[in-house]
């Protein structure tokens, strides 16, 4: 009980205050906190369209040809597209940017919707789901880092590799994966690309299953919130410009690297701690937010499903429509009844959570053990609490 | 809309054309003439305040070149300038816009009542 007051009260601090604040100055239809989990779905969009643009000059390959003048691979088409493209700089930027901004955006939503408990009961799938896009974004991240093909790609593409073979047992076929091979070649950079712009594309269906059991998910923030971050992607673009790095030398060994935190933060980790050490961290942080949504952990008790007391029901579809659990099904009423349809609750899709016993106008539905004169009045409780 | 909401609006949608225009400028390496104008602007006849417009901005050149410079900054330089004054047209297009959308805002939590 302590632990909730406790988890309540930092929500509160972390969350409501700084709501309360943003509703008095734009009003709680514009709030970005409203929009935790769209905000990351408009980022890819940019993140798509700046990408296509850069795609269309990048060239994935290593060569380096003895550092011939008119050369062309990654890191000449990357400095091509910088130096010599219309605005690529500022495109280039952007992709990064926009990348971090997703990270930041994700984490929000994650912390948020973890304050909120609403991974819970059916919401397991979006729980799990949405770690498994977290991770793909960030796998997605760094590649982008490696098809630079500066010393620091070329350093964390090695660090990378060293880590994979500390795997047992699929460790050397893992680095071959990774490399397209024995060795860094041509192909390991069209392997590079290959995985950045396959996983983002596979994001769209991974968004799917994120989305499948939710009734109405919030997936477009609202236009001026949307001017509002680009605004401020491109500020971070004016005020941490493209710098100029060196090309990759396979016969050199970069020790240092610039770390870009949101994306990079475990090859400080994989350095801080060895290849050992890394997987043990990463494999103890996956299970934890695996293991987050599990009823056990969090205290859940048996829920009751809601019921349909069937001689009120009218087949309205009202309780259906409302349900974010996508519990209650309509089915055909049973013969010589007056309405066409019926509503069903599919048992183990329900939380309990009484938004269909308030959604229904003809007393038709209720939760055991409380009625819904209840529920409403525990809902006006809550919402006159203060 | 109330006055004051009106007067808000025009004033940003007035800083928004402000670094609106600002963007040919900045497009054109931040040295940009009476040839560089924009087309639409010149079929408006509105060629002699933007040039008006373009000596306010070069006041700022040095500066940001020297912050760009500062950076190591890679490409063009106007490029990244063009970024902000584009920022700052977004940032003040989206507060006119919640100026005028917040009069719809609605209640989120409605409780229903039964009779």
């Amino acid at each position: 009980m302590q632990e909730k007051m406790e988890k309540s009260n930092i929500f509160h601090t972390l969350f409501l205050e700084p709501e309360k604040l943003i509703n008095k100055v734009v009003t709680s239809k514009y709030n970005p906190l409203y929009y935790h989990g769209a905000l990351p779905q408009f980022i890819m969009y940019v993140l798509f369209l700046s990408g296509l643009l850069l795609f269309a000059y990048y060239v994935p390959t290593v060569d380096n040809a003895y550092f011939s003048k008119n050369l062309i691979n990654a890191f000449t088409s990357v400095d091509y597209i910088t130096n010599t493209i219309p605005f690529g700089a500022v495109v280039r930027a952007m992709h990064r940017y926009a990348g971090d901004a997703m990270v930041i955006a994700i984490l929000l939503h994650m912390v948020r919707v973890w304050f909120t408990d609403r991974f819970r009961q059916y919401r397991w799938v979006q729980w799990l789901s949405g770690v498994v896009l977290l991770l793909m974004v960030m796998f997605i991240g760094q590649t982008g880092y490696y098809l630079i093909w500066d010393e620091r790609s070329l350093l964390l593409t090695r660090m990378t590799v060293s880590a994979f073979e500390a795997v047992p047992v699929i460790g050397e076929p893992l680095k071959h994966w990774f490399l397209n091979g024995r060795n860094i070649t041509n192909l390991t950079l069209s392997n590079y690309l290959f995985i950045h712009i396959g996983l983002s594309f596979s994001l769209l269906f991974a968004l799917w299953i994120h989305y499948v059991r939710m009734t109405r998910p919030v997936i477009t923030p609202p236009p001026a919130l949307n001017y509002l971050l680009v605004a401020l992607i491109l500020v971070a673009v004016y005020l941490f410009p493209i710098t100029e790095t060196k090309m990759a030398d396979l016969n050199l060994q970069p020790t240092n690297m610039e770390i870009d935190w949101f994306f990079l933060w475990p090859y400080w980790v994989l350095s801080s701690a060895g290849a050992g050490g890394y997987w043990f961290w990463i494999t103890v942080l996956l299970a934890v937010l695996c293991l987050i949504p599990l009823p056990m952990f969090y205290g859940s008790k048996a829920v009751e499903a809601a019921e349909v007391v069937t001689n009120k029901c009218t087949g309205c579809r009202l309780c259906s429509l409302d349900c974010p659990y996508q519990a209650i099904e309509m089915v055909p009423a049973p013969a010589g009844s007056r309405f066409k349809l019926l509503a069903t609750v599919k048992a183990y899709r329900c939380s309990g959570c009484g938004v269909c016993v308030g959604a229904c106008a003809f007393d038709a539905i209720d939760l055991p053990d409380l009625p819904d004169a209840q529920v409403n009045l525990k809902i006006k409780e809550l919402l006159e609490a203060k | 809309m109330g006055s004051i909401r009106a007067v808000l609006v025009v004033i940003f949608a007035l800083g928004c054309v402000y670094f609106t225009m600002a963007m040919p400028w900045a497009e054109h390496n931040m040295t940009a003439t009476k040839e560089t104008v924009p087309h639409t602007i010149k079929l408006l006849y509105l060629t002699d305040p933007t040039i008006k417009l373009f000596d306010l901005y070069a006041a700022q050149k040095e500066k940001h070149e020297q912050e760009l410079k500062n950076k190591n900054a890679e490409g063009n330089l106007g490029e990244y300038v063009y970024a902000l004054a584009m920022a700052a047209a977004m940032t003040l297009a989206a507060l006119a816009i919640m100026v005028v959308g917040s009069e719809d805002e609605v209640e989120k939590t409605v409780l229903p009542s039964k009779n």
